[in-house]
């Protein structure tokens, strides 16, 4: 059905493949750039980047490696001032999600002259600024920050996770090149895997969800399920960037959809306990599938084609088809936990028992729980994280 | 032509309709716990605004826990804004729910968005009070229970003066 009412907006331009990092100067060069910040915390990576700068009239106006998790305001700052004193006009950014999104802070920043990250936060508020191309280098296949609206920034003083959304947001380009993932550790490969995952499902699902969004989403579970096995268990080439694709399809589609209820849940626990966010996030799924099945139990039917193929689609009878999507779901969680010691309890990721009152306080004022197709009440998330420790 | 008189009067209903939600509001902010609760998590001082893109823009400070008109002058802590007055007249008028101006992108928001889901929830305790039930149910997605005297609340609504909540 279409939505009364629905926006959609994707302008990144994607290079995928062999080689795509060389091709970042044309990218640069075509947008009048001349001095890009790169940001980064891979190894090596840069290297390229700026190798490919010789020669071309482009150089490197500041690196800042070592970028640290989260996107904390306080470095994004810090950042922005450097950014300025050595008068670079773009921002590459090579990294996970949390570097692409201390970019992203970094960008508004730039564009608006602003001082202080934190007078920019909130959702469509802010006016496109100075024009800063913005290059966005995935090295996890997760995050889809390379191709979304929004940057999640740790307020580390007041122990808050902020939620940025502006169109305005969304790099300029998307790099995905096959060398960027291949040094991911399979449990990392596991748990960002479980986050892309997670987009696609929660923007599937969620009440803002539309006909792109659903395309985008549906084509990147297809991905997912075929693709995380492999690339936990034996990665190829092939997979890997399958996986960054997907990534990168479900990113379109939650950010033009948006999350819900795993994500409140999960920014909370991030906020709080400083759980890696794919890795609340794996755990959080399935339970909380379980909570919004009587809502959503249609579009999870709808979901088990794409995930599980048509041969386990058809033989299993429609009514079944919502619980059975959950049950390919927990599947594959097993698979990566024993493949990827991806964690399974909440326990196993620094939370104890004590911070859970605090966590689901902070989750029911998270912004993706209003878009959740089911009402949560803080007793509901109160019980979805117990079954979860 | 019809249009813009169409338009004229939506911005003349809508200017009064949110004058009424203002008044609730700060009605609510005396007799509802739900409201009460919700303020609770608001520092002292904190002032929102709501701009439904008729002339004036709704500004309410919290202060000691309860909701008080403010000035113009007062910046905003959160600001929601309606991108156009067709956006917020359905809001305004009850026939849509403020959630649903939020996932139809009709609105912005400067400021937490931690601050504006608690706002969202506010708006709908105050719908609960101001319309029946059965209209409620088409529009809203969440029904708030009503934590207070719903005698008390129209007491204060129809009676004190708007001077009262300043
Ligand atoms: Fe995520």
């Amino acid at each position: 059905m279409i939505p009364e009412y629905y926006e959609f907006q994707n302008k990144t331009k994607i290079l995928s493949g062999k080689n795509a990092l060389e091709n970042i100067a044309f990218e640069l060069l075509a947008r009048g750039a001349k001095a890009p910040a790169i940001l980064t915390n891979s190894r090596g990576l840069e290297n390229i980047v700026t190798s490919s700068f010789e020669g071309k009239g482009l150089a490197a106006g500041l690196i800042r490696k070592n970028i640290p998790a989260d996107a904390p305001v306080k470095t994004i700052n810090q950042i922005a001032a450097d950014f300025k004193n050595n008068g670079c006009d773009s921002i590459v950014a090579i990294g996970g999600g949390s570097v692409i999104d201390t970019a992203k802070g970094l960008y508004l920043m730039a564009a608006h002259e602003s001082d202080d990250v934190l007078k920019l936060s909130g959702s469509e508020c802010v006016k496109a600024g100075k024009n800063i191309p913005f290059i966005a280098v995935p090295t996890t296949s997760g995050a889809g920050s390379e191709a979304t609206l929004a940057a999640v920034i740790a307020d580390e003083e007041n122990g808050k996770k902020l939620a940025f959304l502006s169109y305005s947001l969304v790099p300029d380009v998307a790099v995905l090149d096959v060398k960027t993932t291949k040094s991911l550790p399979p449990k990392l490969a596991a748990s960002t895997g479980m986050d892309a995952l997670t987009h696609a499902i929660e923007a599937y699902t969620c009440l803002q969800k539309n006909p792109l969004s659903d395309a985008y989403a549906t084509a990147a579970i297809s991905l997912i399920g075929e693709n995380l096995p492999l690339v936990v268990q034996n990665p190829t080439d092939d997979a890997r960037l399958a996986m960054a694709n997907a990534s990168l399809m479900a990113g379109v589609a939650f950010s033009n959809s948006m999350v819900g209820i795993v994500h409140a849940v999960a920014h909370a626990c991030g906020g709080i306990c400083k759980t890696p966010h794919a890795n609340a996030v794996a755990v959080l799924l399935t339970r909380c599938m379980e909570f919004n099945l009587d809502v959503c139990g249609e579009l999870y039917a709808e979901l088990l084609l794409p995930f599980s193929g048509p041969e386990i689609y058809a033989s299993t009878p429609a009514p079944k088809r919502a619980v059975r999507f959950i049950t390919e779901t927990q599947a594959l969680l097993q698979v990566l936990h024993r493949r990827g010691r991806l964690p399974l309890k909440l326990s196993e990721c620094g939370i104890t028992a004590e911070k859970l009152p605090r966590i689901a306080a902070a989750a029911i004022n998270d912004g993706a729980i209003l878009l959740n197709r089911k009402e949560a009440t803080e007793e509901d998330i109160m019980e979805i994280l117990i079954k979860a420790m | 032509m019809r249009q813009d008189k169409f338009r004229r009067i939506k911005y003349i209903t809508g200017k009064k309709l949110l004058s009424i939600i203002q008044k609730s509001l700060c009605a609510l902010s005396r007799t509802d716990k739900g409201v009460i609760l919700e303020l609770g998590g608001f520092p002292d001082g904190f002032t929102f605004s709501l701009d439904a893109g008729v002339s004036d823009v709704m500004r309410l400070t919290v202060r000691e826990n309860r909701l008080v008109t403010s000035g113009a002058d007062d910046c905003a802590d959160l600001a929601v804004a309606f991108k156009d007055i067709t956006g917020a007249f359905p809001v305004l008028l009850g026939t849509k729910s403020i959630e649903s101006a939020f996932i139809e992108h009709r609105v912005t928001v400067s400021g937490g968005i931690d601050y504006a889901v608690s706002f969202v929830r506010i708006i709908n305790i105050a719908r609960a009070y101001l319309l029946p039930k059965r209209v409620l149910i088409k529009t809203d997605m969440r029904i708030p229970d009503k934590k207070g005297s719903v005698f008390a609340f129209y007491k204060n609504l129809i009676f004190l003066k708007e001077e009262a909540f300043r």
